[in-house]
Parts: C-alpha cells; structure tokens; sequence
C-alpha cells in the first residue's frame, strides 16, 4: 500500500516536473514601490504565495499558459497570464473604493485588518466628522460598534456609572470608579482631561474589544480601551493647508419641562400642613430657621396680625407664581459654541511636519464660558534610512468661568427653594431670600451692626466669580531604529503635564461672604462695638491640581515574510509614573482691588451669632499627592500561512507600587491566544461574489484594578487638625484583606468578517462571552466590628455576560445618486452569578445587583391597587394585601416576592447611518435605538413633599375621593406623611416603565463648492455644511411623554451648528 | 546586531530589577501602615473619640422632660420611641447610631494595642508609647463601660456571671464574631484596662481632650460606684482628687446670660468628651422638672447660671460642660467630689463627708452666703449627698447610671413620662433598663436582645 502510495506520489510529481517550470517577478504600487504581503494564486492549481519584503514572489510549477491572480488589500484584484508580466513586474492599481488598508492601532502596534484575530471597530475620520462637538468622546456612542452610552437614568448609588458616560461590551465591574474604559492617546494612556484633545486633530478611533486586542494593556484594560490616533504628517507631499470653522447654536433650556409641582397646590398643601401644626416647633427654635412665604403668611395669621381675608389674598398672588419662569427670564439663554481649526503640514523625501491649531468659544445656557486653545507639532525625520525620529508635541490651555446658578442649585435650609419664590420684582430689581434664616429674625439681628444678611439670588452670581485655568502638554518623542531590515528597536517616552487652578472669589458683597461674616461676629451689648473674627471683605479659595506621568517604553519589532509564511512579533517593557498633586487655601477679609487680606485665627473657636455655638473658622489649607507605579512588560506576537491562516499570542506583567499588596500578586500575567482563518483565500474557495470571509476566535484575560485598594490596614492622615487639640488625626482607609486580587475578566470572542459583491455589501457578526471574576463588592459588616462603615471590599462577586456586535455597510445605489447605509447592531446581557453578600429586597429595587440577574435588574413590589375606601396602596405581604408599609419596604420582605421587571440597560443598541450623495450634496443621517430595557419613572413622594416641600405633578392626579381609585393610581395625601407608604408606592411595579426608544441623533448635509483644484489658485476646496444634532425622539414605547434618557427634566436641547471646511 | 540585542537584553534587566526600590513609592503620601508611636497617637487623636459618647441613658433618664406638641412634631421616629421606653427601634440602622460609634472607639483602642507589636519604640519615645498605650486602654475601658451603662443591667454580684452584657472584642479582626460576655466578664476587663491606664498615663495630660492619670482613675472611681464596689471607688476617687481638685466658682461666670453659660475646658473638667446628643435633648425642647428646679435654694448661683428661663413657665438646662447644646460626657472634679463624699457617707464618715460635699457647694453659692450644711447621721449625709449629686450633675450621662445601681438599693426611682394623656412609666429594675440593642446587629449576629 505504502509503496503503491509512493509510486503514485513519484509518478504524479515526474509528470507535472515535466511540464511546467518556475515562474519569479515582483510586484509593485503604481509608484513603482514593492507590495509585500500580496497573495498570488495560480488559478490552475490553486496554489498560492505571498510576496515577500521586496515585492517577489516565485511560484515553482508554472506552465506558460497559465495566469495568477493577485490580491492584496488596499488594491484592486487583478488576474493577468504570466505570458504578458514583464520585467517591470505586476503593477497594482490602488482600489479607489477602498480607500486606504485599515490599519488598525493597538497603541503598540499596527496591524493590517486582515490579519488580526482580535475584536476591534475602526471609528473612520469621516464618520467621526459627521457630527460637531468640543470634546472627542461625545460624537462615539451613536457611531461605534459595541459602545453604548451609560445608562443615565435616575443616579443610584449602586448603579455602575463610569464618569466618562461609555460602556464598552457592557459593564465590566460592579465599582463606578473603576468602570471606565482605558483612553490611549497616541499610543499612551491619556492621563489627564479629555476635554483637552481636539477633536479636529483626530485621525481614527479603534476600539479594542475582546481579549486579543486589549490584553495587551494588561491590568487597566478590564473595560476594554479605546485608542485615539492623531493626523500624523506624511512623506513627500506638498504644504496642504486645512481649515475648519463652526458655530452652533442650542434651543433655549425649557425648565418647564422639569417635573415640578405648580405654585397653587403647593401653597394649598403648605396651608393643609400648618394647620396640622406642622413644624411649628420650629418657629421657637433658637436657630432661626428660615420660614417658606407661605408658610409666614399663614404664621401672620395665626398670630392674628393679619386677618384670614388678608392672608388668602397674598396667598392667592404666590399662586400665580413659578419661580422657573423667573430662572427662564433671568438666567437662562441658548448656548453658543464656536470652533475654528487649522492644520498646515509638508513633507520632504526626509523630513514632514505638521502643525495644527485649535481655537473653540463656548458660552453656555448660564453665560458661563469656556475657552479652549490647542497647538499641535508633529515631526518624522528620517535621519538616517535605519533611524527615524518623531515628536510630537501638544499644547492646551482652557479657561472657564462659571455663569449663573442652575436651576435647583439654590436651597432653602431644611427645603428645596419653593416653587412660587420671585427672584426680582416687576422692575426687575432683585428680591431677597430667607433661605438661612427667618425673615424677622434677619430684619432686626444686630439692629443693623450686622452686614446686610439677605440673599439676593438674582444679583448675588455678579459678587462671586469661579475661574478655572488649564494647561496641558502631552509630549512624545519616539526613535525608531531598523536593526535588520525584519527587526526593529522603538523607544518612546511620554512626558505629559496637567495644571489646573481654578480660584472662587466670593465677594464681599456675596451672601457666602456677608453669612459668614455675621455668623462670627459679635457685638459689645454696651458699647455696640463689633468685633469680626473673620476679617471684613471677600473671600477667595484658590486650588491647584497638577498631573505628571511619565513612561519609557522599549520595543522589539519583528516583522519577517519568507515563502508562504510571515511572523510579527513584539516585545518590550514599560515603566510609567502618574503623580497626582493638589494644594489648595482659603484667604479671608480679601480685597481685589490692592490685593491685601486679613487674617483668621483657625485655632480657636468663636460663638456664633444665631445660636450662640461655639465653632472653628473654616481653614481650606489641604495638600495631597499620590503616585501611582507600575512596572510591565509584554509581548505580542502572530503568525500567519499562505495569507490564511492567523494565530496570535499576547501576554502581559504588570507590577505596581499599591501599597502592601501580597508580593505574590504584585506581577500579574494576562495573556490571550487568537486564530483567524481566511476562507476566501482557500483553494475549494470558488465563489467569484464573495470577496472577503474571515473566521475568527480569541480566548484571553483582562485585568481591572482599583488604586483605592490595598491589602493591608492602613490609615491615612486627616487633611486638617483635629478640633480642639489642633492635633494630626487619622482615619481608617483600609481594612486588612490579605486575599485582595485584580478583577479577571476572561473574554471569548468569535467573530465573521464578510464582504460581497465587489464590497458593496460588507460587515462582521461576532459573539462574546465574558467571564468575570473576583469583582471588588462591598460585604457588609457588622457595626459591632467597629469599623466607621458599614462596609468593606472584598473580591467577592463573579459574573458573566454575553453579547453579539452586528454591523452591516451596504452600497444600496451607486450612480450619480450614491447612497450608503450602516447598521450598528448590539445586543448584550449579563447576570451576576455569585456574591457574597445576600441582597434584601429593599436594597435590590435599582440596579442592586442581584444574583442571577443583571447588574442593572430592576425589581419591583406587586401592586394591589389603591384602597377604595382610604386611597392606601395595597401591597403583598406573604401573598395577602396588605397596608403594613414598614414591613412591605423592609430588608426582611421576602426576595421572592418581588416582582423582577428587567434591565435598566438595554439589551439591544446600536444606530442606522443613512448617507446620501448627489452631485455636490451629501447628507449623512444616523439614527440610534436602545430596545428591551425599563426605567423607573418619577412620582409624587409624599414625605419629601411635607419635608421639602417640593412634589412632583402626579400629586395632581392622587386619590381623592371613594371611585378615584378608577381612574388613578396615585395614592391619597396623607399626614402625617408615611414615607415607608411612599417608597412602596415609588418602588411598585407599576412605575416601571419601558424604555425602548428611537432617536434621531443627527442630520449632516453639506455642500461642496463648485472650485477646481488648479495649482495657484488660493482655494483649493471648500466644502460647506449644517448639522442638527440631537433632533429628537423618533418613537418612544412608553404612552406618559417621558424621554426615557431625560425624564427627570428638563427636555434636551437640541443644537444646530453651520461651518466650512476649506482647502488651500 | 548581536550587540544590540544583549545590550537591550541587560537594559531590560537593569529595569526590572530596578523595579523593586521603584514600586517602593506610596501610591498615597498620606497613607499610614501604623508603624510609629506618633502614627498610634494619631489614631487616638481623631476627634469622634471625644465627641461621640453615647447619650442613651440621657434620653431615657428624667433629667428632662418634652411636652406633648414637642413631641408630635419631633423628627425623629427613634427619638419618639426612646421617650416613651418603647423597648424596641430606638436607633437608625446603619454605623449612625450610638452602639456603632461605642464599638468604632473600641475597634480605634484595638488596632493601636494591636499595632504595638509592630512598632519599634525609639530611645526617648517611652513617654510618647505609655500615652499611646495608656489612652487606647483608657479608651477602649471607658467605651465599653459606657456601653454596659446603656445596654446591660446594672451590676449585681449575685447575678453578674449570667447577667448579659455587652459584645467584648479586644482584638481588632473584623471576622471575629460577635458574641454577649457575662456583665462580670465586660466589667472584669473594663476594670483591668483602665487600672493599666491608671498606671501607663501620666498625671496630668497636656489637653483636656487626652486622658491622664486622674482621668483613668476618676473613671475607676465611677465604674465601681456603678458596680456599688464604694471602698474602691473611694480608693480611685482619692487618687483623682490628690491630681486635680481646681473648682470653677459659678462667682467668676463672665456672662451669666449667654446661650451656654459655663465655658468647655473649664477648671474642673479632668477629661473632656461630648455625647452623641439627640436632637430631643436640645434646649428648649428638653425642659427641666420643675419639682427639681425648684429644690436649687435662692442663693445658689445654679439656679439662674444652670438654666434658662424659657418664658412660658418652663426652665431648661444651659450649663453643660461641653459649652454648647451637646452633652458633656467626661470626667470632671466636682463629679469626683460628689463621689468621694458619697463613698465616705457610706462608710459612716458623716463629717468628712459632709466637709467634701461643703468643698463644692461653696463655689456654686453667691459669695458670702453659704452656710455649710451638716448632717445628723450618715445615713442623713448620704440622702443630702445623693440629692446634690442629682442637681450637680444634669445632663451629665450619668442619672441613668444611677438610677439603675440605686434602685438596687431600694432607692425606688420610678420614672413617668406624659405623652398625650397617657402616660408611661417605667419601674424599678425593670428589663428596660438595658436598652435595646439595634435590630441591625441583632439580625445579623443573633445575639439575644434585651
């Protein structure tokens, strides 16, 4: 048999030796440049090669009537007859459609899209362009594929929000402040504001999603990272200016979309309520609290110093009141934004350069401002054909200034400001407040010793004034060193520095200052000297924060084509510094005009004026600084075959100084595995229709840590001294956990990338599982264990979660009307399944984190209806109705229970972008839709309405009289206010909500103006265009009107910008 | 090539090991593993150690009273339910209330006398270790001494092995479970810690905020007289008395008409700390019993400097030590004058008692018109003694104390409190006088609640 075998295979190869021979040329750009990397596939055989560095390839068997074709991305396939390949070799034509090699950009690498194994999504300049906005992060949730905007809802704390609003893949973590995805910049991680990047300045997004792409960077990487790649120069080109400017303007704020109870039934509540002698106590109290106008007309009235006539008509007239309307009037105006941009580069064979320039204006809703210049210089040398230089060099420096108070900013002690409060009278003079104090008291406190002790709202934002300044400098200079023609050293180093001051003057004619002025003093009852402990004049706090990080980088690059095989591998260490400093101090009696201050004595204690407590003057002095180091190293390395098939292998250590960390988890490997088959490229492969079908598979780790945590007991100092003693007191920060590890997470990642029909039809489906363990969760302890909380972090929770990323871009009409569609596609869905601590039912209403539910579950009590009789809620209690509230809202109500609605987080998202082109006229539209997730809406609180004496409208619609009960659901007002009746009520199932909805995000249309490019002509192209953004809700599933992103009010604004670009 | 290569081969090791000395840094400068005696003192300089005592006993002793409409409108459903001795849901849940604040005291004192095997006691630094060591064993004797005045029965010899009193820990692992020592076991190791205070801290201390040789054993002084042990009490007293004995004579109050009229840091205070005062206890809604009011004699300066005139009738307490509406929970010599006569009474020592007691009512008397008072008996002494106690010592955390030891004598104190017509009383040695434990911690540790 063997024999027989051989003789064949002897036989087989003597009669194919016999008629061909070998067949070599090379293969070249229209530049004549060498293409490595190319497929060459004799199509009589199917037998491929790969030309190597210097464009060649060799095919062994040729006959001469055979023909190859060549593909290689970026350029157009070509099938040609060996016959007619000259000496030139073959020239490919670059594939105008395709307009460039994606390259995509792990921040230590680059890698040709067809040979990753990983998950990544490429956000293109263009796209990224659409849409017109300061700060880069904003334009990505509707655009990337994966990302999704952080659920924003009501705020919860035990809600995993992370502070820059992104999610990537879901959530990672159960810690908010550990939650955000990691930012790179130009290759380092981004250390400090994001708003000081331009957007203007960027060339591409890739977002790393799965393990393959982001384990690479190791423990911060657990949220996935998102990699932001600057314009670089480029070689051989000639000085090509751009420039860009843009002004926006957003519809005024309407805060009567925020859900408030009006002024007429908040005064009839107020007069319910005194009646039933609420707080009336109060009115004796030694601290003087402030009184609401209604509540001091009714107090009149009962002290009979005005009749019951008179007091119902100066009621009726703080009916007809809204305090919004003022804000509206005096505070509030449509905010402008402006943003101009300028680029200039050139290159020469050696050297290219480019510098760029970014100015943006904001005036916000408030009048606040915010400016923002930024100045960009990036250098390549070629100094030698081995060694290449590059720097580059960025410079931002904003300044904001706050504007007016926000609506809800202003609180009276004890309450919210009242609804029917006036802040200026019809001449617009500005009216006071007694927001501290009762008004009486005020009047005649100090028989007019004391500073003038009311509150002026509308005026008091022109005596206070807070200014932030920042500057930052994110140098990189990189060398970059050809060993070998496949071997290369790159070392780079980060420089980046990050000043923010910000400095709050509260004039001395401002109601902080004049307060507490008047607090302190005291007056001679004999000889009405007073004296001030707090020296007369304004007050000023300065701060300084101030960030410094450091990294080295050394990196192997190899990067080897022989025959059918290539390998590409890295490998390097990193050492990286991020230290974190602030100081900030308070000056008292402070005069602008001479700049001279007075002096506050900190140590001792003074009376205070109101209740006769004795109490310290605030000393501001605070100093911190933290430094964070870590220490890595890391390798990457992938090899691919014949073109088809890819594996790939990360691995990464990462030690770090957190203190006290058990040495045998200070190094930490993550590490990840990959392999991509290109079934396209293999020989049965004979469908002409399909261009491109690639399988993917990763498995790998990722790491996520929190600098907070440590291991061992440690205290930290108190930032002031200890109250009497003046002593340096400490505090318990950690409690002892000799088991404190990394959060896992362990990603698997499958994934399909298509293209059809010459790549009018292209996209990618991919399926990931995650698997997350050791989470940091809070365990509670017990208060007899002593601890000044209630609870410590553990790694004690695990969880997984599963999702797909569906994306779909379409040519639908290629003519002179061309029009293009893409599809974003996401669905995912996590449950926790382990922690350690069990969740009472009181605790797991919003997002609590229930075992074998999401992270975002949202639970609910059975509602039973309203009394007929009384307009009580009606609950559950061991399956009977029942109205015992406190037992209903207790941590003991049985889990069981309750009724599980679903996730607060969308399970499917994602956004259709529609682009239309005609002749000069392009429109680009995008969509987004968040599907198969609830929300609590608001509703009348009842407690809070008696405590704070602000509701929410549905108090219009409670329970009134036996019958309501038909028609509504909102319970009776009682008093006293039960607030364990309220929270029932608030938390029932029937206030949830659904939160489907489809938004039209915005509206791109732009014109291209009618110039042609001819060499000495100043204009080379201008293109003119108009956004809309944030049009507004498409369709929503709840029938109540509530925006589900917005309902708590006010409505958003939407914002319309008109720009140009132009080309010189 | 080859040269390249090893040289970044050797730079790559000259990092990592580098490493070492580089991840050495603190990620926080203000980071403390305690590892000197300055970084233990510091821990004991928190200033929730002094001003977080717990006021349970105040709020349910008859030091004060509110009226009904003041009580209707109070804010406070746990203040409500305390007023009327509900017996049940008197705190919030949560590390808020008082028995977390007793027990986050304890955990400080632990983690010092814990952290003392680590710290390496530089030449010099002996005198800076005994007022560490010697404040943590103050602290955590005192904290669980006033933890067993609020949640555990009064001492009783017979009983006090079974008797249930409060959680001990002495140790500061958190995983430890909480368990009820015997009221015997809890007094055992109050006694032994604060005798050893006694010993480590120095006569007098540099504040009034840190404790001393006389406030360790002024406090020995009180925790036998809680346990009627009245020849050690006088023993401890004695030992206190001879450290410091200044008086604050009322004659000398600057302004007897302020808000708060005796100053905090005053002559007498020994030791300075605050309660955790329930807004119940604020003045004007807490008023002072009239029948008690009226006992303070024409010439004795207490009446008007003790209290405020609220102009409907009614009086409330404004003396408190603490120089605000907080309570004053320390330790101070006129308490100490009042116990020692109180143990000397009781001993059959009728004049040196009264001598005692004569000391302090001097400097509470309009100059010049004090007429010492005498008694026939010391069983008379001891009536008069008890009575100045009660009117010396208002507000001071302590008649809950007392009421609890003397009703074991017979004293019959039977309190009553009249809330909307009805009214509420609690008797003698009744079980509410170890008040409830909160349901938190009883639901997560089972331990048996009052």
């Amino acid at each position: 048999m063997k024999e027989l075998l051989v003789c064949l295979g002897l036989l087989f190869s003597g009669l194919v030796q016999a008629q061909t021979e070998p067949f070599k040329s090379i293969i070249r750009n229209e530049k004549l440049q060498p293409i490595a990397g190319a497929t060459v596939r004799l199509l009589r055989t199917g037998e491929q090669v790969v030309s190597n560095e210097s464009g060649s390839f060799q095919l062994d068997n040729t006959q001469s009537s055979d023909s190859v074709s060549i593909s290689v991305t970026g350029y157009r396939i070509i099938r040609i007859a060996i016959r007619s390949i000259d000496d030139l070799g073959v020239v490919m034509k670059q594939d105008t459609k395709e307009l460039e090699a994606v390259v995509l950009s792990t921040g230590y690498e680059n890698i040709p899209k067809e040979r990753v194994t990983g998950s990544f999504a490429r956000v293109s300049e263009k796209l990224f362009n659409e849409q017109v906005s300061t700060n880069v992060l904003e334009r990505l949730p509707y655009i990337a594929n994966g990302l999704s905007p952080a659920t924003t809802a009501v705020t919860a704390p035990t809600r995993v929000a992370p502070s820059n609003g992104l999610v990537l893949r879901g959530v990672s973590t159960l810690t908010s402040s550990i939650s955000n995805p990691l930012i790179i910049l130009d290759n380092f991680p981004y250390e400090g504001d994001l708003g000081n990047i331009n957007p203007n300045d960027v060339e591409s997004i890739t977002l790393l999603k799965d393990a393959a792409a982001a384990s690479i960077w190791g423990a911060r990487a657990g949220n996935g990272v998102i990699v932001i790649t600057t314009r670089k120069s480029r070689t051989e080109q000639g000085v090509r200016v751009n420039f860009s400017m843009n002004t926006s303007v957003s519809t005024e704020t309407d805060l009567s979309s925020i859900p408030q109870l009006g002024s007429a039934s908040m005064v009839e509540v107020e007069k319910y309520l005194f009646a039933q002698g609420f707080a009336l106590d109060d009115t004796a109290s030694p601290n003087r609290f402030p009184l609401s106008e209604a509540y001091s007309i009714l107090l009149e009235q009962h002290r009979g110093r005005i009749s019951a006539t008179e007091a119902d008509a100066q009621l009726e007239v703080l009916k007809q009141r809204d305090v919004r309307r003022d804000y509206q009037k005096y505070f509030y105006k449509p905010e402008v934004k402006q943003q101009y941009a300028m680029n200039i580069q050139g290159g020469s064979q050696r050297h290219s350069w480019l510098v760029s320039g970014g100015w943006d204006n904001n005036r916000n809703e408030l009048d606040g401002q915010f400016r923002r210049t930024t100045i960009r210089w990036n250098n390549i040398y070629h100094v030698t054909p081995r060694l290449q230089l590059s720097t580059n060099i960025s410079y931002t420096r904003s300044q904001t200034r706050d504007g007016r108070s926000r609506y809800g900013s202003i609180s009276f002690l004890r309450q919210s400001l009242p609804v029917y409060t006036r802040l200026a009278d019809e001449q617009g003079n500005a009216l006071p407040l007694y927001s501290e104090y009762d008004r009486e008291y005020i009047d005649t406190a100090g028989a007019g010793r004391l500073y003038d002790w009311r509150f002026y709202p509308l005026t008091d934002d022109d005596h206070r004034s807070r200014k932030t300044s920042l500057s930052d400098i994110n140098a990189i200079v990189g060398l970059d060193y050809r060993i070998i023609n496949s071997l290369s050293l790159d070392i780079k180093y980060r420089y980046q520095e990050q000043q923010i001051s910000s400095e709050l003057l509260q004039g001395a004619g401002s109601f902080y200052t004049r307060n507490l002025i008047n607090l302190f003093s005291q007056i001679d009852r004999t000889s009405g000297v007073v004296t001030r402990p707090i020296p007369a004049g304004a007050i000023l706090n300065r701060n300084r924060q101030q960030i410094r990080a450091q990294d080295l980088r050394g990196q192997l690059n190899f990067s080897k084509q022989w025959a059918s095989h290539n390998i590409t591998a890295i490998a390097g260490s990193q050492v990286s510094e991020t230290v974190n400093s602030g100081d900030s101090y308070g000056i008292y009696g402070y005069n602008p005009e001479y700049m001279t201050y007075g002096n506050a004595d900190f140590v001792n204690q003074y009376p205070t004026f109101v209740t006769g407590n004795f109490s310290n003057i605030y000393n501001p002095a605070e100093f911190s600084r933290t430094n964070i180091r870590t220490v890595s190293v890391y390798g990457n390395g992938s090899y691919t075959f014949l073109n088809r098939y890819s594996i790939s292998l990360s691995a990464r250590r990462d030690a770090s100084n957190l203190f006290g960390v058990a040495t045998n988890n200070l190094w930490n490997p993550m590490w990840s595995t990959g392999f991509a088959w290109n079934i396209n490229r293999e020989n049965f492969f004979e469908y002409d229709k399909i261009d491109e079908l690639k399988l993917r598979a990763t498995y790998g780790t990722q790491g996520n840590s929190d600098p907070a945590r440590v291991a061992v007991t440690t205290f930290a100092y108190a930032t002031n001294p200890a109250i009497y003693t003046q002593a340096a007191y400490s505090e318990l920060e950690n409690i002892y956990n000799p088991s404190l590890r990394w959060e896992r997470v362990a990603m698997l990642n499958i994934g399909l990338d298509f293209s059809f029909l010459k790549r009018r039809v292209a996209g990618s489906i991919e399926h990931y599982r995650k698997y997350i363990t050791d989470l940091y969760d809070e365990v509670p302890v017990e208060p007899t264990a002593g601890l000044n909380r209630g609870r410590m972090i553990q790694n004690a929770a695990d969880m997984k979660g599963h999702g797909w990323d569906f994306e779909l871009s379409t040519v639908n009409i290629d003519k002179e009307f061309r029009w293009t569609t893409q599809l974003i596609l996401n669905f995912y869905k996590d449950r926790i399944t382990a922690r350690k601590v069990n969740t009472a039912s009181s605790s797991s209403l919003d997002g609590g984190k229930v075992v074998g539910y999401s992270v975002f579950g949202l639970f609910a009590y059975k509602w039973g209806g309203l009394d007929p009789q009384t307009g009580d809620p009606i609950g559950f209690l061991d399956k009977e109705p029942s109205k015992d509230y406190a037992s209903l809202v207790s941590d003991a109500y049985p889990l069981e229970d309750m009724i599980y609605i679903g996730s607060l987080s969308p399970k499917w998202f994602g956004s259709i972008g529609n682009n239309f082109q005609w002749k000069r006229w392009s429109l680009a539209t995008r969509i987004s839709y968040k599907m198969g997730y609830f929300f609590r809406r608001p509703s009348i609180n009842h407690s809070t309405l008696v405590q704070n004496k602000t509701g929410h409208p549905d108090y219009e619609k409670r329970w009134q009289n036996p019958g309501d009960e038909r028609n509504t659901q909102v319970p009776s007002f009682i008093y006293p206010a039960n607030s364990s009746r309220d929270l029932f009520y608030l938390n029932s199932e029937i206030m949830a909500t659904r939160g489907d909805h489809i938004r039209l995000q915005y509206l791109n249309l732009s014109f291209e103006l009618p110039i042609r490019a001819r060499s000495g002509q100043a204009i080379q192209g201008l293109q003119v265009f108009v956004v809309a953004n944030n049009v507004g809700l498409l369709w929503k599933a709840n029938k109540l009107g509530l925006d589900p992103d917005y309902f708590m009010g006010p409505d958003p604004v939407k914002t319309y910008s008109i720009g140009a670009k132009i080309n010189l | 090539m080859k040269s390249i290569i090893i040289l970044i081969a050797i730079a790559a090791i000259g990092i990592l090991s580098g490493c070492e000395k580089f991840l050495e840094e603190k990620p926080d400068v203000k980071l403390v593993v305690p590892q000197t005696v300055a970084d233990l003192q510091s821990i004991l300089n928190h200033p929730l150690i002094y001003q977080d005592d717990p006021a349970g006993g105040e709020r349910s002793s008859d030091n004060y009273y509110v009226t009904s409409a003041n009580w209707q409108s109070m804010r406070s459903e746990e203040d409500k339910r305390a007023y009327q001795w509900a017996g049940e849901r008197i705190y919030v849940t949560g590390i808020d209330n008082e028995w977390a604040r007793t027990y986050n005291h304890i955990y400080s004192a632990n983690v010092v006398l814990h952290a003392f095997d680590g710290v390496t006691i530089q030449p010099g630094e002996q005198l800076a270790a005994n007022i560490a060591a010697g404040t943590a064993r103050f602290i955590r004797g005192r904290s669980i001494f006033n933890a067993l005045v609020v949640w555990a029965p009064a001492f009783d010899e017979q009983n006090a092995g079974q008797d249930l009193g409060v959680s001990l820990r002495t140790d500061p692992d958190v995983n430890i479970p909480t368990t009820r020592a015997s009221v015997r076991d809890c007094y055992d190791q109050v006694i032994a810690d604060v005798r050893e205070a006694v010993r480590l801290l120095p006569d007098v201390s540099s504040h009034p905020v840190q404790p001393s040789k006389a406030a360790a054993s002024a406090l020995l002084a009180r925790v036998f007289l809680s346990m009627r042990m009245y020849d050690s009490a006088l023993v401890y007293a004695d030992i206190s008395i001879q450290l410091k004995s200044d008086l604050f004579d009322l004659n000398n109050v600057v302004n007897p008409n302020a808000t708060f009229t005796v100053s905090r840091f005053n002559p007498e205070v020994i030791y300075h700390a605050e309660m955790l005062a329930p807004n119940l206890l604020n003045t004007p809604r807490a008023k002072t019993d009239s029948t008690l009011y009226r006992s303070y004699e024409t010439d004795d300066l207490r009446r008007t400097i003790y209290f405020k005139d609220n102009g409907d009738g009614t009086v409330g307490f404004r003396a408190s030590y603490s120089g605000n509406n907080g309570g004053f929970s320390g330790l101070a010599t006129n308490e100490v004058i009042l116990m020692r006569a109180e143990c000397l009474a009781r001993k059959g020592d009728t004049e040196p008692a009264m001598q005692e007691l004569n000391r302090l009512l001097q400097a509470r008397w309009r100059t010049g018109s004090f007429v010492p008072k005498s008694a026939a008996s010391a069983s008379d002494a001891l009536l008069i003694i008890l009575n100045e106690r009660r009117k010396e010592l208002l507000l001071r955390g302590l008649r809950w104390m007392d009421i609890k030891r003397l009703n074991k004598e017979g004293y019959n104190i039977i309190q009553k409190r009249m809330i909307n017509g009805v009214e509420y009383i609690l008797e003698p040695n009744e079980r509410r006088y170890a008040l409830p434990i909160p349901e938190d911690v009883i639901a997560a540790t089972g331990i048996q609640q009052n």
